[in-house]
């Protein structure tokens, strides 16, 4: 199973820094149209908005053409976002009218979330030539993608491997980036001092599991509705699909898999 | 660091428990299999919050068995001005970023196909 997770050269995790794969180089906020609404004084993290603040965000997304642009990535907050038709150009709409923004600024296409699925929709549109919108409810951009920083060390609280490798475009883009990506089987294969988990229970997971896995190798299944039930070793196969987790003898690593995380 | 996988309930429930209450079921379950010493020296410093995050909801998509196609739902565009990307939208690299990632290139050539030229 190759599963890349990103480390500097002295082999340490630099909790893959995906927001760095996710930006770079491509992605210049400069390049990108973006909104730019300063923290309202006392306004909790995750309080909705009220009218009052909506006010002062549309006083702010309206008069100043310059607020655009910056060279660093700049607090991203949207409220509703969807996609309308005005005036027959396409355009974002933000829960109230924005269409002048929108002629202002010759913006007339797309965005939403600033997550990874976002970030790869801006950027795509972007190198097409499109003009895009991006728009981020929260206070930080990255989505599911965070690193915190404590004492000195990055620590990611979501995304942090980079899975599946041989097929991930961000492993990829980590290598042209010049990210050094570990290729080596990752220690989720091993059971720290067999505990709670005895070394003969763990040869007979795993020898189900690879079974398992060289099935999906050859047909990858599109979905568990796919009959892969029939290819697996006749003894760990579940009647029902919908009992399978809950009840038969599955061995606890088919269950959550070697790769299970984010 | 302590990672622990929790879906649905369990998750939520280990998010309401507060950081008192997760690390102590954490520091509970580790110090049965590593012992008292080990327990004592660990020393909670910070930790996800994904479900309260209100637009986010929780660290990543798990669909139930035989649901799957649920995703697809989920990917389908409800209009032809309004497209769903993300981890969850994607049938085959779901819970991870490049699987986002690559729902949110297919969402630009949708939105692309629209866009009047």
């Amino acid at each position: 199973m190759a599963v890349g997770k990103c480390a500097n050269s002295e082999g340490n995790n630099i909790t893959s820094k995906y927001m760095t794969i996710l930006f770079q180089p491509r992605f210049r906020i400069e390049h990108y149209r973006v909104a730019f609404f300063p923290s309202p004084a006392g306004r909790g993290r995750h309080e909705p908005m009220v009218s009052k603040q909506r006010q002062q965000f549309r006083s702010n997304l309206h008069p100043r053409p310059n607020h655009i642009a910056s060279n660093s990535l700049q607090l991203l907050i949207g409220i509703h976002v969807r996609f309308m038709r005005i005036g027959g150009i396409y355009t974002i709409a933000l829960g109230h009218p924005v269409k002048q923004m929108q002629e202002r600024n010759g913006s007339r296409s797309s965005g939403r979330g600033a997550g990874s699925a976002g970030i790869a929709t801006t950027r795509r549109l972007h190198d097409r030539s499109h003009s895009v919108l991006l728009i981020e409810a929260m206070e930080r951009v990255g989505g599911r993608a965070h690193t915190l920083t404590l004492e000195g060390l990055p620590l990611d609280l979501g995304c942090c491997w980079l899975h599946s490798a041989e097929r991930n475009v961000l492993a990829r883009l980590a290598d042209v980036l010049g990210y050094t990506v570990d290729h080596s089987r990752p220690a989720w294969q091993d059971q720290l001092r067999d505990l709670g988990f005895p070394t003969a229970d763990q040869r007979e997971a795993w020898r189900a599991y690879e079974a398992f896995e060289n099935v999906l190798r050859k047909e990858r299944p599109l979905s568990t509705s796919c009959s892969w039930r029939s290819r697996m070793p006749r003894r760990y196969r579940p009647k029902r699909i919908c009992s399978a987790i809950r009840t038969t003898h599955l061995p606890a690593a088919i269950i959550s898999g070697p790769s299970a995380g984010p | 660091m302590i990672e622990c996988f929790f879906g649905g309930i369990a998750a939520r429930a280990m998010e309401q428990a507060g950081d008192a209450g997760r690390f102590a079921f954490a520091t509970e379950e580790l110090r049965r299999l590593l012992g008292a010493d080990f327990a004592r020296g660990l020393q909670p410093i910070a930790g996800s919050w994904w479900h309260k995050e209100p637009s986010i909801g929780g660290a990543y998509s798990h669909a139930l068995p035989g649901q799957a196609e649920k995703r697809a739902v989920l990917a389908s565009p409800p209009s032809e001005r309004l497209y769903f990307a993300g981890e969850a939208c994607s049938a085959t690299d779901y819970s991870t970023a490049h699987g986002a990632w690559e729902s949110g290139i297919a969402a630009a050539d949708r939105v692309e196909a629209m866009l009047p030229r």
